[in-house]
This record gives C-alpha cells, structure tokens and sequence, in this order.
C-alpha cells in the first residue's frame, strides 16, 4: 500500500528535481541581458502608440533610444519633460525641442471648377484633377485629418481645418494625411504664420483664391531681420530669425499672415 | 460559326445603344485653338521641343522623350505655338501641354514622306516615329506591344469588340476603311512574321462581321470571328481568354502566353502610316448623349477643345450636366470644355439629367455580386473595405493591382457604392507606400 504511493512520488519528485536544476542551469547559460533602461524609458513615456517618433509604438521607441540608434526628444506626445527626463535615465544631454504648434496653411476662398460627387474624402478628391477647387493648393474641406486625429482636435470651419492648441498633442497624423500637406508645425509660443502654400504665380492665385499669397513681396521687404522671404511664388518664414515685429502681418495686402498662440 | 468560343469570367451584359451605328462619319473643322498635352500615352510624358511664338507644320514633332516606353507628339494643325503652360491631369499629376493658334491652311512639314519599312528594326523605329499609341482607350504606345525581341507571336489578335455602350467609332472605321484595315493586318503579319491573326468581333455587329469576312475571304491568315456580346471583353486579357482559353500572367504582357492585341483603329492609324508617312494627327471619335443634337462619328484633329465639337454638334448648354471623355463603364469625366481631345479618346458622351442618377452610396450589405462580376477574379468589396482604410500591405495581398477598372462591379454593386473609384485611391496608397519603403 505504502510502496504504491511512495514510488510514483519519488518518481515524480526525482522528475521535478532533475528539470529543476537543469532549468537553473539553462537560465544561468543562455540567459539574454535586458537593458534596465529600456524598461524605465517605457515608464515615462505616454505609452499613446501614435507612431509620431517614426517607432511602431512605444516599446520600439525606447528600445531605439536605449541603444542609441533614436533621438531621446522624439516623442512627441511626452513634449520637453519627457526628453529631459530620458536624457536623465540615459546620463546625456537630450536638445529639447522649440515649442511649436500645429496649423493649416489655408484659409480658402475659393469658387468651384466642376461639381465633385465620388469618394467624399480629401485622398480620393486629390485623385480627380487635384480637385474640385479653383486652387489646385487648397484645402479640399472632406475632413481626412479630422478622421485621423485620436484627440478630437480639429475642426473643419469655413472649409479649412482649427486645429484646437489644448487638445492637440502635436502627434503629425493630420500632416501626414493631408494629401495636400496643408497642415505643418509652426514655430514658437506666440507668432506669425503665413495661411497659404500656393506655387501657383501671383495672377493666377489672385484669380483663383481670394485669399492667396500673390508673391507681392511687400512682407519681404517690410522685414527688418531678413525672416521672410518669397519661394516659389509663396512666402516662407524663418522661425530662427524672426522677432515676431509684426510688420508684414501688417502689410499684408491679402491679410493672410495670421497671428498664432500656443495656448489658444 | 461553328467553332465555340470560351466565355469571360464575370462580366456584364450592358445595353449597347449604339444609336450612331448608320451615320457615316463626318470630318469637324478646324477649330480656332488647339491644344496638345504632352502626355497621352502610358509611360513617360515628353518634352516639349519648341517655343512660343514658333511656326509649326502639320505633322511636325512638338514633344518627345528617350525613355522606351513613350510616343512622340505631333501637331494636329499648321499655325503658331502662341502658349506652352502647365496643366493638371486627370489623375491629379502635372503635365505641360502647348497651345497653338491654327493659320486654317494645314501645311504638310515638307519633310513628310513614305517611311522605310523594310525590316523589322526599321518596321519598329517606323511605328515610334508615327506616334501611334493604343487607340481603344488604354493608350499604351504601338512600338512596344510589337516590339516582341526574339519571341515570334503565334497570332495577332485584332480587336474590333468594342463592348462598350455608345461608342460606334471602331465599328465605322470597318465600314468604311475596312480594305485598308485589312491591308494594315497583312503589313504587320508580314514584318513580325506572324503566321495568323485572328479579328474579333462581337455578334452586335454583324455587318462588320460579314464585312471583314467578304474582304478576307482570300486570305488564308486571317480569320474573323464573332464572339457573344458581354462586357469587358474588349480588354486585352479578357478578349485573349475568350479567343485561346490562355491568361496572361500576373504582372505579365499578352506576349507571354504568345499573342499580341492591337485595336482595329490602331492597326488602320498604322498602315496610314506607312503609305503616306503622316504621323496620328486626327481620328474618329463618337459624339454621344442627350446634351448634343448631332449625335455621330466625328474626325477630329488632336487638340480640339470639348467645346468646339460641342458647338459643332448643336449641343445645349443647359441640358449637358456630364461630359464623359471614353464610354460610360471606363470614360474619364471631363474637367471642363477646355479639354482637348487627345489620342486614346475613342468617345465624347455629353450626358444629361436623364442618364445620369447621383445616388448616394449606401453601406456594403455583402451580397457578392462584385465578385461575380468581377472579370479578373477580384473581391471589389474586400479591396473597397482596405482602399478606404488605407490598408496597403493587405491590399497588395488582395492583388489590387490586376484590377483593370473596367466598372463591371460599380455597375452592379446595389449599394452603389463607387468601387472602381476606391481602387484607383488603392493603387495611388500601394505605389506611395512601395516608393516610401523602396
């Protein structure tokens, strides 16, 4: 009686016993060194898997920065106290980035070449004589970046995107589903930002949108840093030099250099 | 007829209303402007080769590229290049076209002469040198489909279906230059040494038929055969299927599986060519639609505006809601009258209230008559589902590419959802996606 029951135990017990050790040992040899940063890098970040560092999501991310093949100020979600913070974890120095904000570089005024009645997206538009506006630049007013957005941060208004500064996160999932790459970062708290991205020549943006930058160059030269220039027939302005004056905001003909805040 | 033909898989039945049939074609004049995009071939767009204020000739080259797969560009009239300025195509991608005023006296460039074709390698240059591209619609450039290297074709396949609704224009060159397509098929037999063509037409056109069968009753190497009518069995894979039973590979051309396809109007544009030396300067199209008055074939010079076909037919302005540049399943719908007519447009259709219903495009109830109608073997509703969502890697899985638009699944789609449409936004993600990730 007892004999049946002692033998399956030792039996079992000596099965246990021998991949016990032999497990210890296979964890001692084939064991694979984790980096301990790379866990607390994942800590700190939002953990939003937005894909806005170019990582599919965040445990990617902080491995890259672990192994240093990523940037540390990448995230964008996580802002400034994110990359200080994984420059503390990492020992390094992180250069945080400006402050900046999303905008849509439009504000369309603009009559119709043909009615449009396929797809009622901004893609499948695009795909139709680069749309049914007169502005081959102009926003198409369907609401793919609204689609997009995760935070509920735009709103089609007057048939262009408002992209609301509390809510948005600055995550680039708008940009990059703008077929017409309307929506661009601009740079700093307060500011100016130039509404219009057409390469058409002034005459025909004039004809076209009655609120397009028509290569004047009055703001070139009413600016006193060399901040603003004209390229390809629409001016540009350079955040690194500019004084945020406000000179060719107010000569602007066309009114189309709009003032920006970060906070509203 | 005796012997039996496959049946296409998939595919419609369409009314055929092809109410231009019995009226000849008539020759439009020459308008006040002409305009000449540089791009009206598959492949790469030319460049332009004058300038403004130049005197062109009829005939004379204005744009041409070295890339292989290309045509050059001819004017269609004699007169001054007066404006070389961008424009925006159909598909959204940017072109360079040039204006040029008419004098009215269309002179012939003096250099124009009979082209040598006494080789094959001459015979080829010859073909490029003449412009021609494929004249059924898709446009892809003559000098290449024949351009076979060391694979001899074991037939040429002449196709005279033209299974789109409304379009008469390939009917009407048979009959009334039916002797001179006959005569461009054995020039072409002849230079590719190809031992048999085969012209296909469909059985809603029997006079054609009993047409091309009188003229080649001597001829041992062509044969002219009448298929049932069905859409798409104009396209090239579809037309080669029903003919031989054989599919053309994925990715793959009509060679492969040993034949070549030209359209009828092609083949004729062809032997113009090689009798008088003058390039594709004009073709027949078909004027269609309640918007015009008169409603027929037209031979028009390259460059016409809409408009000006549009005056000439009687059209009204307040009726035509649509212009369809090409038949009602593939036709691309104009911008504006200020189109001009380019070469792969068989058809204008001006449409009106009447043949067109703007019905809203409700959700997919997966009843699967796409795929049933589906000629390549398609699922337009899966593909539909990963176009809109933006799914490249399962859209390549689905094969989106060997989709051939033929809007056979629009067509019957009862939610009326605007299928073909999605898939031209698919291929446009799949490209960009395979660009971004090299």
């Amino acid at each position: 009686m007892l004999k049946e029951i002692l033998i399956p135990i030792a039996i079992l017990g000596g099965i246990g016993l021998f991949f016990g050790i032999a497990l210890t040992i296979a964890g001692r040899v084939f064991e694979v060194k984790k980096d301990e940063r790379v866990e607390k890098i994942r800590q700190i970040l939002p953990g939003a898997n937005c894909g806005a560092c170019g990582y599919s999501g965040c445990d990617l991310y902080a491995q890259a920065v672990a192994e240093g093949k990523a940037e540390g100020n990448l995230c964008i979600p996580g802002t400034n106290v994110t990359a200080v913070k994984i420059g503390e974890i990492l020992g390094i120095e992180v250069e945080t980035q400006k402050t900046r904000v999303m905008r849509a570089l439009c504000c369309p005024d603009v009559s119709k070449k043909f009615e449009y009645s396929g797809i009622k997206t901004c893609e499948a538009a695009n795909l139709a004589y680069k749309g049914e506006n007169t502005c081959n630049y102009s926003c198409l007013g369907y609401g793919d970046c609204v689609v997009v957005c995760p935070h509920d941060a735009i709103m089609m208004k007057n048939g262009a995107p408002i992209i609301d500064p509390m809510l948005c996160t600055e995550c680039g999932l708008c940009a990059k589903a703008c077929p017409k790459n309307l929506i661009q970062y601009v740079i700093g708290e307060c500011g100016y930002f130039v509404a219009c991205v057409s390469e058409d020549n002034g005459k025909t943006t004039n004809r076209n949108c009655k609120n397009g930058c028509i290569a004047c160059k009055l703001c070139e030269k009413a600016c006193e840093d060399d901040a603003i220039h004209v390229v390809n027939n629409v001016a540009i302005i350079d955040y690194d030099k500019c004084t945020k004056c406000g000179k060719c905001y107010d000569v602007c003909p066309k009114k189309i250099i709009k003032k920006f805040c970060s906070s509203y | 007829m005796t012997r039996k033909f496959k049946n296409i898989k998939g595919g419609v039945t369409l009314p055929h209303k092809k109410g231009t049939s019995e009226i000849s074609t008539k020759i439009l004049p020459i308008p006040k402007l002409v305009e000449i995009p540089m791009q009206q071939h598959i492949g790469a767009c030319c460049e332009v080769l004058v300038n403004k204020g130049d005197y062109v000739y009829v005939g004379q080259v204005l744009g041409d590229t070295a890339k292989f797969v290309s045509a050059p560009i001819h004017s269609s009239v004699s007169g001054k290049v007066i404006q070389i300025k961008d424009i925006i195509l159909y598909n959204g991608s940017k072109s360079v076209s040039i204006i040029i005023e008419p004098d009215g006296k269309q002179t012939v460039l003096p250099d124009i002469s009979k082209p040598d074709i006494s080789t094959k390698e001459n015979f080829l240059k010859a073909v490029r040198s003449s412009g021609l591209t494929g004249l059924g619609g898709a446009g892809f450039p003559a000098h290449v489909k024949l351009d076979t290297k060391d694979r001899i074709p074991e037939a040429l396949i002449i196709n005279a279906v033209e299974c789109e609704p409304y379009i008469t224009c390939d009917y009407r060159a048979i009959i009334e230059e039916g002797r001179e397509i006959v005569k461009g098929i054995e020039l072409i037999l002849d230079k590719l040494s190809i031992s048999k063509s085969y012209i296909a037409v469909e059985d809603n056109k029997p006079a054609a038929f009993t047409l091309l069968k009188e003229l080649t009753k001597d001829e041992p190497r062509i044969e002219t055969v009448m298929l049932s009518t069905k859409y798409p069995q104009g396209a090239e894979k579809m037309l080669i299927y029903a003919l031989t039973g054989r599919e053309v590979p994925m990715n793959g051309l009509p060679i492969d599986v040993g034949v070549v396809v030209m359209n009828v109007t092609s083949v004729l544009a062809l032997f113009k060519y090689c009798q008088t030396g003058m390039p594709l300067v004009s073709r027949r199209v078909t004027v269609e639609g309640d918007g015009v008055a008169d409603k027929g074939n037209y031979q028009v010079v390259l460059g016409t505006y809409i408009k000006d076909i549009f005056e000439y037919c009687k059209g009204d302005n307040q009726k035509t809601l649509k212009v369809l540049c090409g038949g009602p399943m593939m036709g691309i719908t104009a911008e504006s009258y200020e189109t001009p007519v380019i070469k792969q447009n068989n058809a204008f259709l001006f449409m009106t209230q009447e043949d067109l219903d703007f019905i809203e495009e409700t959700a997919c109830i997966r009843c699967g008559r796409c795929i049933d109608a589906c000629p390549m073997g398609l699922m337009p509703l899966t593909l539909n589902k990963y176009a809109l969502a933006k799914m490249t890697e399962e859209l390549e899985k689905y094969h989106i590419m060997n989709c051939i638009e033929c809007g056979a699944c629009s067509y019957v789609c009862p939610a009326k959802r605007h299928l073909v449409q999605s898939f031209r936004v698919g291929k446009d993600l799949l490209k960009k996606a395979k660009v971004k990730n090299g």
